[in-house]
């Protein structure tokens, strides 16, 4: 299996400073969740991890090789992306962005129905069964998303990038889709990083947080000891009270609110 | 073997269906032939029986319908691709071929030769070539920044160029005095000066273009999903958009250098086609560009149906925009 190493990379995007000098190592079968406030260089960070983006300086990893000297199909064989806002303008159905999975695999004109089965059990894996057969633009945002999320399953990847893929999803799906990242984790080995921005989702599900804050790493490791009062003042500038709860061991994060 | 199947039965069902249109064409037209003649053309055909047709239909059929159906045929086909690819490309459902300003260029090219006299053998072809690659080349240089070529900005900068060529041929129009008719026929687009060298000049580099953009028609597809997506999906994303740009590009260059500006073909062709079979662009590429050989064929036959010739343009504007609203109206649109 596949981890990422990321070393002392700076982005710069029009002449703007969005990561600076991040060192991280994405070690296999864990789910790492990114946190931090808006515009803090998560989405950017996934990029660069993805080989969508060339940082301005420092190098990124996959396994021993360098990312740049990799080419996207022989990227596409290990890492699997859900970016932000996926626009789809003409009219697929599900199943059809499903199997667009199977392109690293399949060749050029062949194999629409090859690897059926698989296509079959990631649309179930995300609920999507009763749906197959409608177009993408016919289902609502979270359906759409986990249509995405499904499309990755089948591309079978060592390695998952979701950019917050649970945003629009509601509290069963939600559950189920974290759930599902987890198990494949857990069971199969994968290594996913999601950006999240639920804190408590992110302390409970995930094994390891890092915490971005201006675009540098403000705290990595386990969510307990990231997701600290002080880390969570300094990144968000909003004072919480932090509680685990004594039988579950669910972190609980409230907002002290000033003006009560 | 789903994919297979369709794309053959429909490409099949679509070259039939050429084929027939093509020889009703070969009919009609302001000189009157002699009675039976699909049969004759036939039994000529398949059974070399070639003391069927009079010498006057022969000199007829091949020194001007032949090769004004087969040109038709090869502008057409070379529209529909072309303008599945840019809509493919820019995923908007409005693109056409000329988007990134290859009509216009080509229009200002052909324009200036006619305008000032200037009659060297092919000289108007060529000049529009000439002029359609520049623009297109223009287009996208300009809109290209560290390597990376952003499709808002193509479409905004080729909006600006074809505008700015426009003005440019408005004015030449202005100068160009008694060769203000020919000039004008030539914008409107016009297939009465087919012949056989043209024929031979456009089929090689349509056919050769169509091979290159049928190699990524699945890397269109998996664009339609987003830059990011494909990427990670395994398209080399700026090298396929420099080749799916620059080939669609020629193709519109070689179709109108041959036949002027033709509208409406590579808009409404590619989404009549869609909402028959689907968004993939393995099986809406081939069959758009079959379908818009068939279309042009219809439509230069009205064009040259009664005694006065119309430009072909002006044709596949009045018969295919009620049809495109026709369309959207009882099919369903694109998606919105």
């Amino acid at each position: 299996m596949t981890s990422i190493k990321v070393e002392n990379v700076s982005v710069h995007i029009d002449n703007i400073l969005i990561l600076k000098n991040i060192s991280a190592n994405f070690t296999k079968s864990k789910f790492i969740g990114i946190v931090g406030p808006n515009g803090s260089g998560k989405t950017t960070l996934l990029r660069v991890l993805n080989g969508h983006i060339t940082p301005t300086e420092g190098n990124v990893y996959v396994g021993s090789d360098p990312i740049a000297r990799l080419s996207a199909h022989q990227i596409s064989k290990k890492i699997a992306v859900v970016p932000q806002n996926t626009m789809v303008s003409f009219d697929f159905t599900v199943r059809e962005i499903v199997e667009m999975g199977r392109y690293p695999y399949n060749s050029r004109f062949g194999g629409f129905d090859s690897h059926s089965d698989l296509v079959t059990w990631a649309i179930k894996q995300t609920d999507l069964s009763a749906l197959s057969e409608r177009t993408i633009n016919s289902l609502s945002g979270g359906e759409k998303a986990r249509v995405f999320i499904a499309r990755t399953l089948a591309q079978e990847t060592p390695v998952l990038l979701l950019d917050e893929p649970i945003a629009s999803l509601d509290f069963r799906h939600t559950s189920r889709i974290l759930n599902l990242i987890k198990d494949q984790v857990d069971n199969f080995g994968k290594t996913a990083i999601v950006v999240l921005h639920d804190l408590e989702l992110a302390a409970n599900f995930c094994d390891q947080l890092l915490l971005l804050s201006e675009g540098e790493i403000l705290s990595m490791g386990a969510p307990e000891s990231v997701l600290t009062r002080r880390n969570i003042q300094d990144a968000f500038h909003t004072d919480v009270s932090i509680e685990t709860h004594p039988l579950t061991g669910l972190l609980t994060i409230n907002v002290i609110d000033p003006t009560r | 073997m789903r994919y297979i199947h369709r794309v053959t039965v429909w490409s099949l069902a679509l070259v039939i269906l050429l084929i027939l249109v093509s020889l009703v064409s070969s009919g009609i037209g302001p000189v009157k032939l002699s009675s039976n003649l699909f049969l004759k053309i036939l039994l000529t055909i398949f059974f070399g029986k070639s003391n069927l047709l009079t010498p006057t239909d022969m000199t007829i059929l091949v020194t001007l319908r032949l090769p004004r159906i087969i040109l038709a045929a090869i502008v057409g086909f070379a529209l529909g691709a072309a303008g599945t690819v840019m809509q493919g490309f820019f995923r908007n459902p409005m693109a056409d071929p000329s988007i990134i300003g290859v009509s216009a260029g080509a229009a200002t090219g052909a324009v200036a030769v006619i305008a000032f006299g200037i009659s060297i053998p092919f000289g108007i072809e060529i000049a529009a070539i000439i002029g359609a690659l520049v623009a297109a080349f223009f287009v996208f240089y300009v809109s290209t920044k560290n390597n990376h070529t952003p499709i808002a900005t193509l479409l905004l900068v080729g909006i600006a160029v074809q505008t700015f060529l426009g003005a440019i041929v408005s004015l030449l129009l202005l100068l160009s005095g008694k060769n203000l008719r020919q000039a004008i026929f030539w914008l409107m687009g016009h297939l009465h000066t087919a012949n056989w060298v043209d024929i031979a000049f456009t089929l090689p580099l349509v056919l050769l273009g169509f091979s290159f953009l049928f190699f990524f028609t699945r890397d269109l597809n998996a664009l339609y999903l987003g830059e990011e997506s494909a990427h990670s999906l395994g398209v080399n994303v700026e090298q396929t958009k420099k080749i799916l740009l620059g080939v669609a590009s020629i193709l519109t260059a070689v179709a109108v250098s041959v036949s002027g500006v033709i509208g409406f073909v590579g808009l409404i062709i590619p989404h009549i086609m869609r909402i028959l079979v689907g968004p993939d662009h393995r099986i809406l590429l081939p069959t758009s560009a079959l379908a818009g050989a068939i279309f042009l064929v219809v439509a230069d036959t009205v064009a040259r149906y009664g005694v006065a010739e119309i430009p072909v343009g002006i044709v596949t504007a009045l018969v295919g925009a009620p049809f495109f609203i026709y369309l959207l109206r009882n099919k369903g649109g694109p998606a919105s």
